[in-house]
């Protein structure tokens, strides 16, 4: 079932059955080794991760956060047909702004085997666990926590469930929401599986370029030779290798992958390159893709050989002084639920919604492990990560007092 | 060959998404006044029996209290089954230790007759352990049927049971013993039973008072006894069956499967002693004989499966004691 409405409708609508109360986790009690909101959500992220994705438009996974809305009362949430499914939640008085809660469904790890999560006494271990099921299962308790509690908050909340894959770098999805609240989101925070603590004082900037390269095609065993991509492939990534960046600005360029030729038998006339760079300064980050473009070109010109380069993800540098007053309050959180902090400097999805002038910060739900090997998260942290959202949101009043100041 | 309509197994045929609406289920529970039991006869699951408790423990006793108990009867496990399953919040009872008086055997029909004097529901489902993509369907498309209609007593579970590889899952076809062996005997013993998909699936539900005049068999045959008796007491009418879509698992050597159809074979005979069309006069023999390879020479090993019969639990003193007290 396909739900859409009005967007700005859908506040008054759940408005009705709110009762108002102020927040409270009392009613979440401990029994037996878990409590019921940690056995809640690594049910709900176990169930989510073994829904195949990516699917068309994610309708699979949509489906199943519809079902569970429904299944906690909330009846008619937003949806549209960028792949955005939300639950907003007023607050205890008439407030024009909103916190903005957000996670990300589709995954590119799906496997059909590798998918079905295994749980020890410890870990639940799958792949997709960490790449964002766990994140989703926090999201969707949260919203079922809010409802079924009528808690409200000083501001309006938004869950949102959204698809963070990227067209050409740019987050179509997300943006598309992030309109109908141009200036009206006073903070935005991603729920993710895991890296809980991790605190964003520098959001590096990010670009993932794939290079692809075409020679023309010949016999394996023609005598007189030629240039093939796996030669022009390596004189790129030897002559970028030794391209000096500026360190002060953290700025690295990472080859990660040289792919060319189908085999023995075969001669090599096409393969791609893959590249990422990092930076914390948004000019330099500029200045290297510009100048990682223009030397493959070069090289690509002087091989006389045919080019394609595409980006494949970009993620801009992070505004570390629009972020204070969130920062601020994510410590405090961390603080009080004695969660040990890192600061980080890494490339950050949530820094696109620093260039709609809108402080955003990442939180993950527990500790884990994300890699092509292995993927799990841990139980025990779970309580405290989910623990994070709910306070959040008690502290988000005084965090925007504290921005305005 | 039958219709649809004249197939009464087939008539009662659903599929779970039927039953998905959990609240409903649960009012129609609280309507008839019944209590619900989920037990796992268990024998080295600690891969897979924390995924199910706590899934199925979260979505239908703490969001959905469909389930008024679940508990755990296991058979002896080696590894961590029981500390996992009481981690995760279920009851766990040792095989061996219920009703001791009555000895003690190995085998599932053993843990599944034993569960049923510990489970205190008007309505008992049981689910195998190792299911790897357990969800609450398996639950509730079971209690679904019994739930909705009064004249069903006892619900079977069907699904696809791909086989699974490193990387992907492959159709099986279907259970392997199912088709070469159960199917063949069903058509030309009881045809009417050859009208359920996976008649040896792992999960069911019935209600007490059909479960407690069964017998059961110890081993690999209690599947199949199950049928044939209520075949015989009650008629195919109260027989149902619910399509699960899918079942991963971990698949079974062919030996296995031989060992398992040895056993299901002596328990058909076993049915099959009073009945004119299946009277063997001398006893069968007692080994499963396989052969193993040793260089050019093929070695025999014999399997003792067991065959006991347990008898229906409603005869047993304690249980009557205990649920029929008048």
């Amino acid at each position: 079932m396909k739900v859409k409405i009005d967007f700005k409708n859908l506040f008054s609508r759940i408005k009705g059955s709110f009762k108002g109360k102020p927040s409270s986790l009392a009613s979440l009690k401990q029994v037996g080794r878990y409590s019921p909101i940690v056995t809640r959500i690594l049910s709900d992220a176990m169930l989510f991760n073994e829904i195949p994705s990516p699917t068309e438009k994610e309708e699979l996974r949509i489906e199943f956060i519809l079902r569970k809305f429904s299944e906690f009362g909330i009846y008619e949430p937003y949806q549209d047909d960028f792949g955005n499914v939300a639950a907003v939640f007023p607050a205890s008085r008439p407030a024009d702004k909103y916190v903005l809660l957000f996670t990300d469904i589709g995954t590119e790890q799906f496997s059909p085997v590798d998918s079905l999560v295994r749980l020890t006494e410890n870990r639940a271990e799958g792949m997709g666990i960490a790449d964002e099921s766990l994140g989703v299962a926090a999201l969707l308790n949260l919203a079922e926590w809010i409802q079924k509690e009528s808690v409200a908050y000083q501001m309006n909340v938004i869950c949102l469930f959204t698809n963070l894959s990227e067209e050409n770098g740019e987050f179509r999805a997300l943006e598309h929401f992030i309109h109908f609240y141009e200036g009206q989101i006073a903070f935005a925070l991603y729920v993710g599986s895991i890296n809980q603590g991790n605190l964003e004082s520098k959001p590096l900037g990010h670009y993932k370029l794939a290079v692809r390269v075409s020679t023309p095609e010949q016999e394996v065993m023609n005598v007189l030779g030629g240039t093939s991509s796996v030669t022009v492939l390596s004189n790129i990534a030897f002559q970028l290798g030794n391209i000096q960046w500026d360190r002060e600005s953290d700025t690295v360029l990472n080859i990660a992958r040289i792919d060319a030729g189908i085999g023995f038998g075969y001669y090599p006339n096409e393969g791609v390159l893959e590249l990422e760079m990092y930076s914390g300064n948004p000019s330099v980050l500029d200045m290297m893709k510009n100048t990682i473009t223009a030397t493959i070109q070069k090289i690509a010109s002087e091989t006389r050989v045919e080019v394609e380069i595409r980006v494949l993800s970009y993620i801009p540098v992070g505004n570390p002084e629009l972020n204070t007053s969130l920062l601020v309050t994510l410590k405090e959180v961390y603080s009080r639920l004695k969660i040990p902090i890192r600061s980080v400097s890494l490339p950050d999805k949530t820094a696109f919604l620093n260039s709609f002038q809108i402080p955003a910060a990442t939180v993950g739900i527990s500790v884990g492990k994300k890699s092509r090997k292995e993927e799990y998260v841990e139980i025990a942290p779970i309580e405290a990560g989910f623990k994070q959202l709910p306070l959040f949101l008690d502290l988000s009043i005084e965090a925007e007092e504290l921005k305005e100041e | 060959m039958k219709e649809i309509s004249e197939s009464p197994i087939l008539r009662n045929t659903f599929h779970h998404s039927r039953f998905s609406d959990k609240q409903r289920l649960v009012d129609l529970k609280v309507k008839q006044g019944f209590t619900i039991s989920l037990g796992f006869p268990t024998l080295n699951e600690e891969a897979t029996i924390g995924k199910e408790i706590l899934i199925l423990k979260t979505e239908l006793m703490d969001r959905f209290p469909l389930l008024d108990e679940l508990v755990v009867i296991d058979s002896g496990s080696q590894d961590k089954t029981r500390a996992i399953a009481e981690s995760f919040g279920a009851k766990v009872y040792v095989s061996k230790d219920i009703l001791p008086r009555y000895g003690s055997y190995r085998g599932k029909g053993e843990n599944l007759w034993k569960s049923l004097y510990i489970l205190s529901g008007d309505i008992i489902v049981w689910i195998d352990a190792d299911i790897h993509n357990i969800s609450p369907k398996f639950v509730y498309g079971l209690l679904g049927p019994l739930l909705e209609n009064p004249e069903l007593s006892y619900v079977k579970a069907f699904y696809e049971r791909p086989i699974k590889t490193p990387s992907e899952f492959f159709p099986s076809g279907g259970g392997r013993v199912t088709e070469v062996l159960v199917r063949p005997l069903f058509s030309l013993f009881f045809p009417d039973l050859a009208y359920l998909v996976q008649p040896l699936s792992g999960e069911y539900a019935g209600r007490r008072n059909l479960l407690e005049k069964l017998p059961f068999s110890v081993g690999y045959g209690v599947e199949l006894g199950h049928l044939v008796d209520i075949y015989d007491l009650f008629g195919p009418q109260v027989i149902a069956q619910v399509d699960l879509d899918r079942r991963v698992h971990r698949n079974q050597s062919v030996e296995a499967l031989s060992r398992m159809s040895f056993g299901i074979l002596n328990t058909f005979f076993q049915r099959m002693k009073n009945r004119p069309e299946g009277k063997i006069d001398t006893p069968l023999h007692r080994y499963h004989i396989a052969l193993k390879a040793k260089g050019d020479i093929h070695e025999p090993v014999f399997t003792e499966i067991p065959s006991i019969e347990r008898p229906p639990m409603v005869d047993v003193k304690e249980y009557k004691e205990k649920f029929h007290p008048s």
